[in-house]
């Protein structure tokens, strides 16, 4: 199913600029292979060994993700994922 | 909840980085009929800040900019009190220079002062507001008293990686104002008790679109859930690359 996957301004150099990208999966961590194959590069900057880098939080909807069911997350068509990184500046 | 909004009517708004976010949230904690502020920056104004520093101007140019936002505020009839700290916030003296604080915002520039500030304020236990933008994105995290906070959020900061530097990204100028006045709402919401748990807003100022999240406290939190005492605010706790973003 595709979903609407917000991609934070750090990350819009790999997928070309673009502040939403689709991508299809079943679960959270489908999504994000699925991003890895349509941009290459962006699952190392979202994942690391252990799971979701720690400066990065994922919500579906406005759900963060670590009180669902974290990588394991289903997803339905038509959800949102957004990418929150830590940023500064002002 | 009474006690905490006792409290906060009690010690300045401590305001932590004056830039294009500290700027507007002075302001409007000025026009909010905030008795006491102390604001906290050791950078100077720059010609190249003025298109998003607005309360600042030519003649500022040089001029610290704490000092320079004390001037602004006077001139547009802030008649409360203000302490101006022109130096940056470091962890040598954190503690002392938000001591007394009734509520804490930042605004800063880098991520080990946003780490350096969220821990501050739980060691004073004060409600705090984290505010940030970078290009067309904003956030504002207000952490209600015994609610999440930003370390519940972002856990640490990253050491060792080879983080990509988003220093230079730059910031949309109508964003900031419009951030920095968000964070003050949030601030005098918290002022008020009217936030019973801790909240993200997110900005696309691009897509002109806002999302507010309720927060949980994460369960592993090192800051929320530790005793208060059991860590020191000390240099080696912020080591970390003094960039924008570190994803
Ligand atoms: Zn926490």
């Amino acid at each position: 199913m595709s979903v609407t996957v917000r991609i934070p301004t750090p990350l819009r150099t790999l997928t070309a600029g673009h502040d939403e990208v689709a991508a299809e999966g079943a679960t959270v961590a489908e999504l994000i292979e699925d991003l890895e194959r349509r941009h290459p590069g962006l699952r190392d900057r979202i994942l690391d060994e252990k799971g979701v880098r720690r400066f990065i939080n994922l919500f579906l909807g406005d759900e963060d993700i670590r009180f669902l069911d974290g990588l394991g997350t289903a997803v339905k068509a038509g959800d949102a994922l957004s990418i929150v990184p830590a940023i500064a500046g002002g | 909840m009474s006690a905490a909004r006792g409290a906060a009517g009690e010690g300045p708004v401590v305001v932590v980085g004056l830039g294009g976010l500290g700027a507007p949230i002075a302001m409007a904690l000025a026009h909010s009929e905030t008795p006491w502020l102390r604001i906290v920056d050791g950078d100077l104004v720059e010609r190249s800040n003025l298109h998003r520093q607005v309360l600042f101007g030519e003649a500022d140019v040089g001029a610290p900019k704490a000092r320079a936002l004390a001037r602004a505020l006077a001139a547009r009839g802030f008649r409360g009190r203000v302490e101006v700290v022109e130096r940056f916030l470091v962890p040598e003296e954190a503690l002392a220079v938000a001591q007394g604080a009734s509520l804490l915002v930042e605004g800063v520039d880098n991520l080990p002062t946003k780490f350096l500030v969220a821990d501050v304020a739980a060691k004073l236990a004060v409600p705090v507001v984290h505010a940030a933008a970078l290009r067309w994105e904003g956030t504002v995290l207000a952490c209600a008293p015994g609610g999440a906070c930003y370390r519940c959020l972002f856990e640490d900061l990253p050491r060792g990686v080879e983080a990509p530097n988003c220093a230079g990204e730059g910031v949309a100028g109508p964003l900031v104002g419009a951030v920095g006045a968000w964070a003050a709402d949030r601030l005098l919401a918290l002022r008020a008790g009217a936030l019973a748990a801790s909240e993200l807003t997110r900005f696309d100022g691009w897509r002109g679109s806002l999302r507010r999240t309720l927060l949980t406290r994460r369960a592993d939190c090192g800051l929320c859930n530790d005793e208060r005492s059991s860590f020191q605010i000390e240099r080696a706790r912020y080591v970390g690359p003094a960039t924008s973003c570190v994803v």
